[in-house]
């Protein structure tokens, strides 16, 4: 009976177990490389192989930005300038924050989310705003839930960002490289680099880094057109980004947009290498001090109440 | 003989090592006066850097507006000192109740301070400070700085008062704004805000209501 079934050349057990498994095998391979198929259709190959930005000359840099660039014209509709704003020698950022002035209208948070062409419809800045109790400067009693009129009676305002830390938790969690700190001081994400695993998200104690959940949604005509590849170009979705004392604007010389916005001067912000510089005098003259200290993260953001 | 050469011309020496001293002391005492009164704020003295800082919202010397029609059909506008100078200054005015004509309406909240604190009586169209002196109202921050010490001293240092432009100043300028522009000079308590920009998402999760 046997001999003849396999004389006859039909199926045997074995036979039919190896394709089935061969068969539920390639099923699940291809199901498993459906993501990749649906993200070459809006990724160019050119993006695909971009190397790292510490690894790319001045020539595929240029590269890289005129194709951002006409990505932005295609996607949004606008023609925008993405410049490499790089580090200056003998300039290393400082910023400080006078509590005593701030009166928690969140101007600063609302500038930083026009600069830095945040998604319109999560409302999404590098800056938060607590309000906290007077006489307590422990932020887990702060909240950023609140409404005016202010400055209220028994509360003080305290805006959190990126504090640019001179030993970063993010940078150290990183498994790409894809976030690093830069010689002026700012800790810099390469948008192209990174891989989405939020572990800088996570390891970062000021609740400073945020996640492109969806690609920005942004109106092409409140879109600020003048960009920069580390910092305020329109990011991708699936990637972190993070304050960078607007680079974009600082290593130009000018300063960042939430400081102008400031209606009350709480901002401090310039060159902590120049001694003639304004932070520097907060530094030398006011009783500054850093958020979380004991966790030696070592921020270049500082904090101070007028005496 | 010898000797007494010697020790005259040691006298010579110190006479005018003496005398060189005194008359540097006489020199430096003259040098006090002359040096200008630095009420720039920092940068614009320094001279380092080509660009500066320029003050935006400097008051002017302010007028009035009469009911009397000028001919072109707007409101004649007056100087001060067209009815200060045939008027008394009341050196008892404190509050704003005794105010008439133009000042009717003008909140006053400012310490314990009298009109004449500041409002010159012999020239209103000048301010004066403290000991008596006018002083020109462009320069309202100089008298400012005589009871706001330290946020004269943190205004110059740029940790007070908004700003705009440039940090480098090697690149561009900054606009500062003057004391008066955020502060009214009647009813200097900077006001309440509303906040703006309210947050859609709690990233800290740590509001009271979830």
């Amino acid at each position: 009976m046997n001999k003849e079934n396999q004389e006859s050349g039909s199926i045997s057990r074995r036979t039919l177990i190896k394709g089935t498994g061969a068969m539920l095998g390639a099923a699940a391979f291809a199901k498993a490389m459906a993501p990749l198929t649906e993200w070459a259709s809006h990724q160019s190959m050119d993006e695909f192989l971009q190397q790292h930005y510490r690894e790319l000359d001045e020539e595929e840099m240029q590269k890289v930005l005129r194709r951002l660039e006409e990505e932005t014209r295609r996607d949004y509709g606008v023609e925008v300038t993405i410049t490499d704003h790089k580090p200056e020698k003998g300039v290393k950022f400082g910023y400080a924050l006078n509590l005593s002035i701030c009166v928690g209208c969140r101007k600063c948070a609302q500038a930083c989310h026009r600069e830095n062409n945040h998604d319109r419809a999560s409302g999404n800045s590098y800056i938060q705003v607590l309000e906290m109790k007077k006489g307590s400067l422990d932020l887990e009693n702060g909240t950023v839930n609140y409404s005016g009129p202010v400055p209220k009676k028994d509360a003080f305002y305290m805006p959190v960002q990126c504090q640019q830390c001179d030993a970063p938790p993010c940078v150290d969690v990183c498994p790409v490289e894809a976030t690093w700190k830069e010689p002026d001081g700012i800790v810099a994400v390469d948008y192209n680099w990174c891989i989405g695993c939020r572990y800088c998200e996570a390891a970062c104690p000021y609740h400073a880094r945020r996640f492109n959940w969806a690609k920005p949604q942004i109106p092409a005509e409140d879109i600020n057109p003048a960009q920069s590849y580390l910092s305020n170009r329109l990011r991708p979705q699936g990637v972190m980004e993070k304050c960078t004392y607007c680079l974009h604007r600082t290593r130009e010389g000018r300063l960042p947009a939430c400081l102008e916005a400031c209606p009350t001067g709480a901002r401090v912000f310039g060159n902590v290498l120049d001694p003639k510089s304004e932070i520097r005098w907060v530094l030398e003259n006011k009783r500054v001090f850093v958020l979380k200290e004991e966790l030696g993260t070592k921020p270049s953001f500082f904090y101070f109440f007028d005496e | 003989m010898k000797s007494t050469t010697v020790t005259s011309f040691a006298a010579l020496v110190l006479g005018m090592g003496i005398s060189g001293i005194g008359i540097w002391v006489y020199w430096q005492s003259f040098a006090t006066f002359d040096e200008p009164i630095a009420m720039d704020i920092k940068q614009a003295d320094m001279g380092a850097e080509p660009y500066g800082v320029s003050i935006h919202g400097t008051p002017t010397t302010p007028t009035v507006y009469t009911d009397i029609l000028t001919p072109n059909g707007t409101l004649a506008e007056v100087a001060c000192v067209t009815c200060h100078t045939t008027r008394e200054g009341r050196l008892e005015n404190r509050g704003t109740e005794d105010l008439e004509l133009f000042h009717q309406g003008l909140q006053v909240q400012h310490g314990g301070l009298s009109c004449l604190s500041c409002h010159n009586s012999e020239n209103f169209d000048t301010l004066r400070l403290a000991d008596g002196s006018p002083i020109p109202f462009p320069q309202t921050m100089q008298l400012c700085a005589q009871c706001h010490g330290p946020q004269y001293r943190d205004y110059q240092h740029g940790s007070h008062g908004g700003m705009m432009g440039y940090w480098d100043l090697n690149r561009g300028p900054r606009q500062r704004n003057s004391c008066t522009v955020c502060h009214d000079a009647h009813s200097p308590a900077y006001p309440r805000l509303t906040p703006v920009f309210p947050p859609h998402v709690a990233v800290s999760g740590n509001s009271p209501h979830h």
